[in-house]
């Protein structure tokens, strides 16, 4: 059995259904953290932590749609398909993001709680279709190393 | 590669699974209503009008409606069965339901038997035309961790349905069916262990991951669970076959036969299966429990008091049960037939209210607020150019009204097993219904304006093209 010692050769060893979703539990976790602490009202501290999970989720949206989407579209030739609904809800999920900010702004816990709540619900949606779906078919129709390496590079 | 296993499309109108849900607590309120100008005398048997018509409101007119209209959103969506028309079969499975669940409930207080054959031949053309379209489109499910589960449960209905109408023909004439009572025991497991639990269990591997960002279930248990269950409800119903074969060809003049002895010997294996029935079944509560509690969002919830409270009384029942099976001898030799009768009862009210129940109402506060915004999602997609008009869910049932319905729920779910345990009063009957009353009305309430706020948002983003 190999062993991994460092993330990136983690990196390296993987596919990219398995790395993808160990960074869709990144996300979770960040926003989790961000949500729990929501009730303390620090807002100065609530800012830092939203820009935590803000930097993660959006590096992750930009891997997708520049290194693994069009690696998909390529190799099946199907452009108006998945590939097209994921980047359509990487959208909506942009503008929760952005409202949520705007709550944070504004101070407001309740909107700030809600927002966020339908941001989970909608990440958890969007990443079942990816990870039962998307991944698996990605794996098994692109070059893996070479998206995998593609995807190092963006961490590097 | 297939592609159309992608079906983020096929998702109906909010219209079809709303009508199905906006109707369920109708019926519940009828039966507070029944309830509240019965008498006390009236609860102490299962088998008065009262009873029969209260239990065949719950089961059928709130806990069948909502489950079919829940199957319409998560077969398309969640396992990729597309139902043919999806508008026009939601119109006509609902309406025969409806005629269904009121003919029968209101031939069994009345004793109308024109009504009840009427009720019977609707409810069977509802699930019938139900199963007819749902089995149209079974050979493009895909696997997903509910598949299995939710054919299973689908396959179970269809069963539940068949000895239903067997059922039903031998009451009307005997002598078509001859003594198919018999199979009446084996008719409820189908239904309530085969058809809504297996229901239930493949929803929540779905959504209990997904709306409450937990671990996933493992696999042997999504998986394997379900099927073990089904195939123990299958050796059930062979060892049914067998008793009920030795019963009608036994002879009647000989009182200690061979026939007997085989009758006795099938009935204590299915003793033995259905204490391993529940033992499986607890698996279930036990994890969800489990997988709730490692939770890692801490943020207030009621959906999840909902759901702790239907897991939690899961175990209560199933013990119940367990106590049914295992001291059934003991309390024969006691001659304590009443106490055993006190714990079916108690037991049956646990299953069916404390557990099915809390769930679907849990269900359905979590699932309302998630559809509106799911299906203004999808217009949205559409009309890009237009602002999304709810980004916060939360408004649509505000957290404040679901805590509000809570602490109504549990004093409502108390004075029940209060009666079920068997302090009778006049007050106690008239405060739970009163109590049954109040809430379903309040949840009636909150759909109606999830509704209104649904058609409100939606008609903004519609593009107007001319």
């Amino acid at each position: 059995m190999n062993s991994a010692n460092t993330p990136l050769e983690y990196l390296k060893m993987t596919d990219i259904t398995t790395y993808m979703t160990c960074d869709h539990r990144d996300c979770d976790d960040a926003l989790v953290e961000f949500e729990n602490m929501i009730a303390t009202l620090n807002w100065d501290n609530l800012k830092a932590s939203w820009r935590t999970f803000a930097k993660k989720f959006e590096h992750h949206f930009e891997i997708e749609e520049t290194i693994l989407f069009p690696a998909f579209e390529l190799a099946t030739g199907i452009v108006r398909g998945p590939t097209a609904v994921m980047r359509s809800e990487h959208q909506q999920m942009r503008s929760l993001v952005f409202e949520v900010e705007q709550a944070i702004e504004a101070k407001d816990a309740e909107q700030c709680q809600g927002v966020t709540d339908t941001l989970m619900i909608m990440i958890q949606q969007h990443n079942m279709k990816e990870e039962q779906i998307l991944y698996p078919m990605a794996d098994q129709h692109t070059d893996t190393g070479k998206v995998m390496s593609s995807i190092q590079s963006t961490v590097n | 590669m297939n592609l159309s296993r992608l079906s983020f499309d096929a998702m109906p109108p909010f219209a079809v699974p709303f009508r199905f849900f906006v109707t369920a607590p109708v019926f519940i309120i009828a039966v507070g209503l029944l309830l509240l100008i019965a008498n006390e005398e009236e609860l102490t048997s299962r088998w008065s009008s009262t009873m029969l018509a209260a239990t065949h409101g719950i089961t059928l007119g709130f806990m069948l409606m909502v489950m079919l209209g829940a199957l319409f959103q998560v077969l398309p969506v969640a396992v990729g069965v597309a139902i043919p028309s999806a508008r026009k079969t939601a119109l006509i499975v609902h309406s025969f339901l409806v005629i269904g669940v009121t003919g029968l409930t209101g031939g069994l207080y009345f004793k109308l038997n024109e009504a009840l054959l009427i009720a019977t031949i609707s409810l069977f053309i509802s699930l019938a035309y139900f199963l007819t379209k749902v089995f149209q489109g079974f050979s493009g499910m895909r696997k997903t961790v509910t598949s299995v589960a939710i054919r299973l449960a689908i396959i179970s209905l269809l069963i539940t349905v068949l000895l239903g109408l067997l059922l039903t023909l031998s009451w009307v004439d005997p002598s078509l069916v001859p003594a198919f009572r018999l199979w009446t025991n084996t008719h409820l497991l189908w239904g309530v262990v085969g058809w809504v639990l297996l229901l239930i269990m493949g929803v929540s591997f779905q959504i209990v991951p997904m709306f409450y960002v937990t671990p996933d279930y493992p696999d042997w248990l999504s998986r394997y669970l379900p099927l073990a269950i089904f195939i123990q409800l299958l050796i059930y119903s062979l060892l049914q076959t067998l008793i009920y074969h030795s019963t009608i060809t036994g002879s009647t003049f000989n009182f200690i036969d061979t026939h007997i002895i085989t009758i006795i010997k099938y009935e204590t294996l299915q003793n033995l299966l259905t204490l391993s029935l529940i033992i499986s079944a607890l698996i279930f509560p036990t994890y969800t429990l489990h997988l709730l509690s490692r939770r890692k969002r801490k943020v207030h919830d009621t959906t999840i008091w909902f759901w702790n409270t239907a897991m939690s009384n899961f175990i209560f029942a199933a013990s119940i049960f367990l106590l049914l099976i295992v001291d059934d001898p003991l309390l024969l030799m006691i001659d304590n037939s009443q106490l055993s009768t006190q714990l079916e009862i108690l037991a049956g009210v646990s299953l069916l209210v404390g557990v099915v129940m809390t769930l679907i109402t849990g269900m359905l506060l979590k699932i309302v607020p998630f559809l509106v915004w799911l299906n203004l999602q999808q217009r949205w997609i559409k009309t890009p150019e237009k602002k999304m008009p709810l980004s916060n869910m939360q408004q649509v049932i505000p957290v404040k009204t679901t805590r509000r319905l809570y602490y109504l729920y549990l004093p409502m779910l108390l004075l029940l097993y209060a009666l079920a345990a068997g302090f009778h009063s006049e007050w106690l009957l008239k405060i739970t219904a009163l109590f049954i009353i109040v809430f379903f009305s309040y949840l009636l309430l909150c759909l109606i304006k999830a509704r209104i706020l649904y058609n409100k948002l939606a008609s903004r983003l519609t593009r107007h093209e001319h």
